[in-house]
């Protein structure tokens, strides 16, 4: 059975997606079982947080991972210790700065813990092995930014 | 939601998860790109020190200002050296709470009480570990300390080759589960110590010589007891060091489920190990000791409840391991699910291995997995994993004898491994587990449609 769903995203765009691929999303499972019941057969979910381009990758990362077995939490350590890194992760994270920090913000607010810990990693690997001039100069595009913080 | 360019526009609970995953170099690095950073970074991540108190004298006061003054979180303190002056307490009282691992080594304290304040500061900690930590003055101090002792509610490993007196400190440890004890003295404070541990499952007992407290004839030990792992070098060959030995291993018969057994066992102890340790699941012994020995191989009685075996072979010689004698140890543990290798490398040890171990599930093999095993064929092989494989390992040939096996893991990946060889596990294995682990930083790209249908495959690159 195929329960196709709507996701609206913050510009307006909808996105028809199997209700199983966006279930991946924490919050957006707990608004399909428990505000609409279980009887979500084409319902409209406004994203008001995610805008198109990102939405649009959220989706195609899901779709991938679909099949993924659930990770299994040891001792809650899980986070630090199972990197779980395919080439297709690398592949669909080659992505400029910008949409790499949309990723990491709408695997938040999405609650899609997989996509975070991949995506917080790939930012880490930015970082670490690193001099700070290069942090810097990487991790920001907007230097006048960075440079109220400093 | 406007479109981040910078990453300091991620609200701090993402930064956070982002830190976590850096190391404690990178992290240092980190703290000193802006003020945000510093503050998110201090405020959620932990870190470790080491306080090496032979320059205290030169640095004491840099490091108290630093101490007094920073926000930072230790997890873990290491204490090197101590002797003369003490590490001004304060410290301690200050960031005391969020210690949870505990070094002490090369010290030499002044008197126990400050021992104690120092770890009353510390009613989180998890993990102490006490080397080489001496007491000047144990007399003035030991008494009247004890009726204080704090209480470790968290505490779960006690390691230490040192002073009875300090162990005793945390004798008020209700979860303590793993105690690991070096070249133990004659005192008695650790039979008692031992004993008081309800919770204790673990018990490693190293260098353990003729006076040894815990293995005089009469103590009672604790019966919660279901791992064992014993190391006797400094033991006397003597008839009656072995009978307390046995008295030792007659009191944890029933309750121990894992034991290791250290070079030099004698053959009263392997057939009271074999006909009395009914719930022993896992047992480490060196084979090339007791393939030895044919007289004893075949009075063995057969235990049954064996499951796990982890077998140490010699890394220098070659194995002097009669194939006859093999065949008798395994006769004696038929129900062998996961074999564990470490210095195995005689292809005919492995050949009577695949023979005789039809439950044979799951291998581990500490070595390299050499190309002349290409040919060895277990009949109902799961899991394999090694160290490395040899470059010129026949996969075809291998994977065709043994085609159940659904997990595959190379921790120590050789560069070598060559895109043929992925090709030919995909067409011959259903593989449900591939890891292999390659360089730090870097991950091995493979093209991602050569994989395609191998539903989990790892590249660990963990640190």
């Amino acid at each position: 059975m195929s329960n196709m769903i709507y996701l609206q995203s913050s510009d307006g765009d909808i996105f028809e997606t199997d209700a199983q691929i966006a279930k991946c999303s924490g919050t957006i499972r707990f608004m399909l079982e428990d505000c609409y019941m279980g009887e979500y057969e084409g319902v409209l979910i406004p994203l008001p947080n995610v805008n198109s381009a990102i939405l649009r990758k959220v989706l195609k990362w899901a779709d991938h991972h679909k099949d993924d077995p659930v990770p299994i939490e040891d001792d809650g350590h899980s986070v630090k210790q199972v990197s779980v890194f395919s080439s297709w992760d690398a592949e669909f994270l080659e992505v400029d700065q910008g949409t790499l920090f949309g990723l990491v913000q709408a695997a938040n607010y999405l609650d899609i813990q997989g996509l975070l810990d991949v995506t917080c990693k790939t930012v880490a690997n930015k970082i670490s092995g690193k001099t700070a001039d290069d942090i810097r100069n990487t991790l920001t595009t907007n230097q006048n930014k960075f440079q109220d913080f400093i | 939601m406007c479109k981040v360019r910078s990453i300091n526009e991620l609200p701090p609970e993402i930064l956070t998860i982002i830190f976590r995953y850096l190391d404690q170099r990178s992290l240092g690095k980190a703290t000193v790109i802006c003020k945000y950073w510093k503050e998110v970074i201090e405020e959620a991540c932990r870190w470790k020190i080491c306080i090496d108190c032979r320059y205290l004298k030169t640095y004491g006061p840099q490091m108290n200002q630093f101490f007094f003054t920073t926000s930072r979180k230790f997890s873990k303190i290491a204490i090197i050296g101590l002797g003369d002056t003490n590490v001004d307490i304060r410290i301690f009282r200050r960031h005391g709470r969020n210690v949870s691992k505990l070094t002490f080594s090369r010290t030499i304290l002044q008197d126990l009480d400050y021992f104690i304040e120092t770890i009353k500061c510390m009613p989180n900690l998890r993990q102490v570990k006490l080397f080489n930590v001496g007491i000047h003055d144990v007399a003035s101090s030991s008494t009247d300390g004890q009726q204080s002792l704090p209480e470790f509610v968290k505490l779960k490993t006690l390691e230490a080759n040192c002073a009875n007196d300090l162990i005793r400190c945390f004798k008020r440890s209700p979860n303590l589960s793993e105690f690991v004890l070096w070249d133990f003295s004659k005192d008695t404070t650790v039979v008692e110590f031992n004993q008081s541990q309800k919770q204790l499952k673990s018990l490693v007992l190293y260098e353990i010589d003729n006076s040894s407290a815990l293995l005089q004839p009469g103590v009672i030990t604790n019966d919660s007891v279901s791992q064992l792992y014993l190391n006797y070098d400094r033991l006397d060959k003597s008839q009656q060091s072995w009978n307390n030995l046995l008295g030792f291993l007659k009191m944890h018969a029933k309750s121990v489920e894992i034991l290791r057994l250290g070079f030099g066992t004698p053959k009263s102890v392997y057939e009271f190990v074999f006909s009395k340790f009914e719930n022993l699941k896992s047992l480490q012994l060196p084979i090339y000791e007791i393939a030895r020995e044919k007289e004893l191989l075949k009075q063995l009685k057969v235990n049954k409840s064996i499951t796990q075996l982890f077998l140490i072979g010699l890394s220098s010689k070659k194995e002097q391991m009669g194939s006859q004698c093999v065949k008798e140890f395994i006769r004696c543990v038929p129900n062998v699910t996961d074999l564990t290798l470490q210095h195995c490398y005689s292809k005919e040890f492995l050949e009577i291995l695949a023979q005789n171990l039809v439950n044979l599930r799951r291998i581990i093999f500490y070595g390299n997995f050499k190309s002349e095993y290409s040919d060895i064929r277990f009949s109902n092989l799961k899991t394999l994993r090694s160290v490395d494989v040899e470059f010129n390992f026949d996969w075809e040939k291998f994977t065709k004898l043994n085609p159940h096996i659904t997990e595959l893991v190379v921790t120590g990946f050789n560069k070598d491994f060559a895109v043929e060889a992925f090709e030919t596990l995909r067409k011959n294995l259903k593989l449900q587990i591939f890891k292999i682990s390659y360089d730090k930083y870097k991950y091995l790209h493979m093209p991602d449609d050569l994989m395609s249908g191998v539903p989990y495959w790892f590249i660990n690159d963990s640190r």
